[in-house]
C-alpha cells in the first residue's frame, strides 16, 4: 500500500461508520476499477511529450462520437499508431476521464463520511459516467 | 563534424579497411510483453550490437548514436555506456550518427529527457554482446573455454597463457559469432566501471563546436544548391488571398516564387503555407520576399491579443472547472481555515529559440529524396516528407546534423516539409531553406500562456488545511485534434496534480482556454508554469504563516514516503511505470536541504539582497535552486549565486548533468527576467533578440554551483535531466526577489516589474 492510499484509509477511518456504507464499499470497487484504467493510461501514453501529445489529444474526443480521431501524421507504421492511439481511447481517454472520476470518487468518500448515503451514491453514479462505456 | 551513416558508407568501410563488425537488421525480439518507457515509444528499442558497434582492422571502434545531439550531449554518453560494456578504449572510439530509421534503430525522438532512461539498458546489452563475441573469438582461435578469457582495454586476453588480442585483430571474427542472447549477457559490475559515472569523458563534439568545424543544418551544403526563405501568414490559420511575384522574380539571384498550401486545422506538424521564394542565395532570397506583394486571408485567430486573452484566462481561474483532483471538502475547509490566502500567476507564451534557427537541404533525384536536417525527431521527419511529397518511406533518408539548440521547437519537421516542397517545385534540385530568427520568433509552435490560480486555508499554525489550484492554459493538443479545451493528462502530470503535499483537504481544477496559436513544447512544458505558481506560492504561504521558507517547504513535503503517481491523478507519469517510478518525497527533501545548503541558507543577507528557494519534481528527477540576488540601486537584479541540486537517479555523464544544470539555471534566468512572446491582432509583436530578450553575459548568475546527490545503484531506473533543471529557477528567483525587496513577483517575465 502506498503512503497515500494509507493517507486515504486513514482518513476514512476518521469518516467512521460511513466507512462499511454501501457507498463507500462502491467507491472502493470503483477505485480499484480505475486504479487499473489509470495504469493503462500511462501505458498508453508514450515517454515523450510529443507521441504522448498526439496520441492523448486524439483520444479525448468529446461525445457523442468518443472515437479517436484518427492520426495526422502516425509515428510508426499506420496501422499500430492506430492501435495505440485506440488503446489510449480505451485507457479512459488516455486517462482523462480517470481523472475525473477520481476525483468524483473522492467526493463521495467525503459525502459518505458526513453520512450523507444519498449524495454518496449520486457522486458514484456521476463517477460512472465520466468513466464512460 | 558530425558524420553520417548509411549503409553504402559501411560497405565502403568494409571494402577499404575491414570493417567487419557491421551492421543488420534488428532481431525482432520479445519486446511487446513490456509496456512502459521505451517499450511504450513507437518503434521501441533496439539492443542488437550489430546496429551500433563496428570494428575496423585498425581497433577503431565505431558507434552509432541514433539520438539526436543538441548540446545535452547524448552523443558521448551513449557511446560511453556501449564502450563501458565493451571495455573498449576511449581514445579508439568514434561516432557516428544514425540517419533516421526507427526500424532499424527503435525510437529516435529525442524528446522527453528519456535518451539515456530508456537506452542506458538496451546500449549496455549492445555493448556487452559485442564485448561476449569478441571473447568467443579469442577463444574459438586459441581452442580454450570461452570463460576463461575476458575483455580488458581494447583487447581480450587469456590469462593462463598470457596471449592477447587486440579489438581489431578479433574484429573479423568476432563478426562470425552469433549474436548472443540478452539474458546470458555477462553485464559489468558497476564497481569496475571506467566511463560510466566517472567524469574522465568530457562533450565528444567539444573541439569541433569551439572550433568552427561542428556540422549544423544550417551548414549543410551540396554542389549547385539554391536557397529558400518562405513569407507565411502572418496569424496562424491565415491563408494566402493573392499574390504579386513580380518585383520579387526581379531581384537578382531569384529564380522561382513557389506557393506552398495553408495545412487544415489540426495542422500538426505540416507548414503554415505561404510563398517560398527560391534564389542563387539566401541573402538574394530575402530580398525577393521582402518584394513581394501578398493579400493574406488572416482568418479566425487575427482577434488574437495578450491583453484581453490575458483577462480571459483570469476570468476563467475565477471560476469552477473542471475537477482533476480532489480530496476531502477543500470549500468546507477554506471557509473554516484560520486564515486565507489566494493569488494568481501569469506565465506568459515563450519561444524556443534555439541559437541555430530551423534550417534544411533537401533534394530529390532518381525518385530518391535525401534531406539534412537539424531535426530532433527524424523518423518523424521521414515519415512526413514521404507523405508531403508522396514518395514512397523508403526512398527518404533523413541525415541528421548537430543541432545547435532544440528545446522542443525542432521536433517538429515543418521547416524540413517547406524544403523538400522546394525542392520539389525545382524539379528535385537541392534547396536549403533557412528560417530567420524573425521567421522562428514569428511562426514558432509556442510555450502555452497560462494563469494558475491558488487558493490555500492555514490552520492556526500557519499549517495548510485546505489547497484550491486553477489551471488555466491553452493546450499543446489543439495542434493534434480539432479546437479542444483542456489541457492533457500530461500537461496536468506536469507538476500540479501530481503535487505530493499531504494536505487533507485538495481541489484542482482545469477550466477552458482556447488556443489561437500554435502550441508546442518548450523544454520542461507544462512543468514551467506549474512549478513557478506552486513553488512561489509555497513562499507566500510561509510568510502568511511567519515561516522561513525552506522549513515551511520541507513541512509541506513531509517525511520521506512513496506515491504511486496515478493515485494522485497523474495518469502520463511520463510513460514510466508508476511502480517502478515512484514520486519520492524523501528524494524531493534532499535535493531542497542540498540547494539550501549548498547556498547557505539563513546566512544574514545584507539589505537589497535575499535568498530565495524552489523545488520540483518533473521528468522522473527532482531538482532543487536556491538563488542570491543582489538589487541594484535602480532594481536591477543581479544573481551572485545559484546552487542547483538534482537527483536524477543513477548518473551515466556526471560532466554533463552538471552542463545541464548550469543551462537550465541560464534558461531559467531568462524566462523569469525578459523572454515573452506576446500577440497583437494575431501577430507576435517580438521581432529579435532586442525584444525576446535571452539571458545575457550581464544578467547571467556569477556563479552556478551544481549538486548532483549521489547514487551508485545502477539497478535502479534513471531520471531525466535535459529539463528538470529549468522549472525551479523562476520561482526561486521570484522567492528571492520578496526576500530582498518585501515585493511579490506573480507575473513572468520581470523584465521592468522592479526598476524605478
Amino acid at each position: 500500500m502506498t503512503a497515500f492510499r494509507s493517507l486515504l484509509a486513514a482518513a476514512a477511518l476518521c469518516a467512521g461508520p460511513a466507512l462499511a456504507s454501501p457507498c463507500t464499499d462502491q467507491a472502493d470497487a470503483l477505485d480499484r476499477q480505475l486504479s487499473g484504467t489509470a495504469d493503462a493510461a500511462v501505458s498508453a501514453s508514450s515517454g515523450g511529450q510529443g507521441v504522448a501529445a498526439a496520441r492523448e489529444s486524439q483520444a479525448v474526443q468529446p461525445p457523442p462520437g468518443n472515437q479517436p480521431a484518427p492520426p495526422s501524421g502516425p509515428f510508426q507504421s499506420p496501422p499500430r499508431e492506430a492501435q495505440a492511439t485506440q488503446r489510449a481511447a480505451d485507457a479512459g481517454a488516455a486517462g482523462d476521464r480517470v481523472v475525473q472520476a477520481k476525483a468524483t470518487v473522492n467526493r463521495a468518500r467525503e459525502l459518505a463520511g458526513r453520512g450523507d448515503e444519498a449524495a454518496c451514491l449520486g457522486a458514484i453514479a456521476e463517477a460512472r459516467r465520466q468513466m464512460g462505456p | 563534424m558530425i558524420a553520417n551513416l548509411s549503409r553504402r558508407g559501411l560497405l565502403g568501410g568494409i571494402a577499404a579497411g575491414g570493417l567487419v563488425l557491421g551492421i543488420g537488421l534488428p532481431a525482432a525480439r520479445g519486446q511487446q510483453q513490456q509496456r512502459f518507457g521505451a517499450d511504450g515509444m513507437p518503434n521501441g528499442w533496439r539492443d542488437d550490437p550489430r546496429l551500433f558497434v563496428a570494428i575496423a582492422e585498425d581497433g577503431i571502434v565505431t558507434i552509432t548514436c541514433h539520438r539526436q545531439e543538441m548540446g545535452q550531449g547524448v552523443r558521448t554518453s551513449i557511446p560511453m555506456v556501449i564502450a563501458e560494456e565493451l571495455e573498449a578504449d576511449w581514445s579508439k572510439v568514434r561516432v557516428t550518427q544514425a540517419p533516421g530509421d526507427e526500424a532499424r534503430f527503435g525510437n529516435q525522438d529525442t524528446d522527453g529527457s528519456r535518451s539515456l532512461r530508456h537506452f542506458f539498458t538496451p546500449m549496455r546489452h549492445a555493448g556487452a554482446a559485442a564485448r561476449t563475441m569478441l571473447e568467443a573469438a579469442a577463444a574459438k582461435q586459441w581452442g580454450v573455454p570461452a570463460e576463461e578469457v575476458r575483455a580488458a582495454n581494447h583487447a581480450v586476453l587469456h590469462e593462463k597463457s598470457g596471449r592477447s588480442l587486440g579489438f581489431g585483430a578479433l574484429a573479423r571474427a568476432a563478426a562470425e559469432m552469433p549474436v548472443p542472447d540478452r539474458t546470458t549477457l555477462r553485464l559489468k559490475d558497476p564497481a569496475s566501471f571506467r566511463l560510466i559515472g566517472k567524469d574522465t569523458v568530457g562533450l565528444l563534439d567539444n573541439h569541433d563546436i569551439t572550433t568552427g568545424r561542428a556540422g549544423y543544418g544550417i551548414d549543410a551544403r551540396v554542389e549547385g544548391m539554391l536557397h529558400a526563405v518562405v513569407a507565411r501568414p502572418p496569424v496562424f490559420g491565415g491563408k494566402v488571398t493573392s499574390f504579386d511575384a513580380a518585383e520579387a522574380l526581379a531581384v537578382p539571384g531569384v529564380v522561382k516564387v513557389v506557393a506552398i498550401d495553408a495545412p487544415a486545422i489540426p495542422s500538426e506538424f505540416q507548414p503554415l503555407g505561404g510563398i517560398a521564394v527560391i534564389a542563387r542565395n539566401t541573402w538574394a532570397a530575402m530580398q525577393g520576399r521582402d518584394k513581394l506583394k501578398i493579400t493574406w486571408d488572416d482568418g479566425p485567430h487575427a482577434v488574437y491579443s495578450s491583453d484581453t486573452y490575458r483577462a480571459q484566462l483570469q476570468e476563467a481561474a475565477r471560476k469552477p472547472g473542471k475537477v482533476v483532483r480532489s480530496a476531502g471538502d477543500v470549500d468546507r475547509a477554506l471557509a473554516g481555515a484560520a486564515k486565507r490566502v489566494e493569488a494568481e500567476y501569469y506565465i506568459p507564451h515563450l519561444a524556443q529559440t534555439p541559437l541555430e534557427p530551423p534550417a534544411a537541404l533537401v533534394r530529390i533525384r532518381d525518385g530518391q529524396c535525401e534531406a539534412w536536417a537539424c531535426t530532433q525527431a527524424p523518423q518523424a521527419t521521414r515519415t512526413r516528407l514521404a507523405q508531403r511529397l508522396k514518395l514512397p518511406e523508403d526512398k527518404v533518408t533523413v541525415h541528421v546534423t548537430l543541432l545547435g539548440g532544440g528545446f522542443g521547437r525542432k521536433s517538429k519537421p515543418d521547416f524540413v516539409l517547406e524544403a523538400g516542397l522546394c525542392s520539389q517545385a525545382m524539379d528535385g534540385a537541392p534547396v536549403k531553406l533557412t528560417w530567420t530568427r524573425e521567421d522562428d520568433l514569428h511562426h514558432g509552435f509556442y510555450h502555452t500562456v497560462s494563469v494558475e490560480r491558488l487558493e490555500a486555508g492555514l490552520d492556526a499554525d500557519g499549517k495548510p488545511v485546505a489547497w484550491l489550484h486553477r489551471s488555466v492554459a491553452p493546450t499543446i493538443g489543439s495542434i493534434f485534434a480539432p479546437d479542444p479545451k483542456h489541457e492533457l493528462p500530461l500537461e496536468l502530470g506536469m507538476g500540479m496534480v501530481n503535487l505530493p503535499f499531504p494536505i487533507p483537504n485538495i481541489r484542482m481544477e482545469n477550466p477552458e482556454a482556447v488556443a489561437h496559436a500554435r502550441i508546442g513544447w518548450f523544454r520542461s512544458v507544462s512543468n514551467i508554469p506549474h512549478a513557478f505558481a506552486i513553488q512561489s506560492f509555497v513562499a507566500e504561504l510561509a510568510h502568511a504563516a511567519g515561516r522561513d521558507p525552506k522549513d515551511y517547504l520541507l513541512e509541506l513535503i513531509g517525511p520521506p514516503r512513496l506515491y504511486d503517481p496515478t493515485d494522485l491523478g497523474d495518469v502520463w507519469n511520463h510513460g514510466e511505470d508508476p511502480k517502478r517510478y515512484p514520486i519520492d518525497t524523501g528524494r524531493l527533501r534532499r535535493v531542497v536541504e542540498a540547494a539550501a545548503e549548498g547556498i547557505g541558507w539563513g546566512r544574514a543577507m545584507p539589505q537589497g539582497s535575499g535568498l530565495g528557494l524552489a523545488g520540483h519534481y518533473s521528468f522522473v528527477s527532482y531538482v532543487a535552486a536556491a538563488v542570491e540576488v543582489k538589487m541594484g540601486s535602480r532594481g536591477e537584479i543581479s544573481f551572485p549565486r545559484v546552487d542547483i541540486a538534482i537527483d536524477c537517479g543513477p548518473q551515466v555523464n556526471p560532466e554533463r548533468i552538471r552542463s545541464q544544470m548550469e543551462g537550465a539555471v541560464v534558461m531559467g534566468t531568462g524566462l523569469a527576467l525578459s523572454a515573452e512572446v506576446s500577440f497583437k491582432d494575431g501577430r507576435v509583436q517580438q521581432n529579435n533578440f532586442d525584444a525576446y530578450e535571452l539571458t545575457r553575459i550581464d544578467s547571467a548568475p556569477r556563479e552556478i554551483r551544481v549538486h548532483l546527490l549521489p547514487s551508485r545503484d545502477y539497478s535502479q531506473p534513471l531520471g531525466g535531466v535535459g529539463e528538470p533543471g529549468v522549472p525551479p529557477v523562476a520561482p526561486a528567483i521570484a522567492n528571492a526577489v520578496f526576500a530582498a525587496t518585501g515585493k511579490r513577483i506573480r507575473q513572468l517575465p520581470i523584465r521592468d516589474q522592479l526598476t524605478t
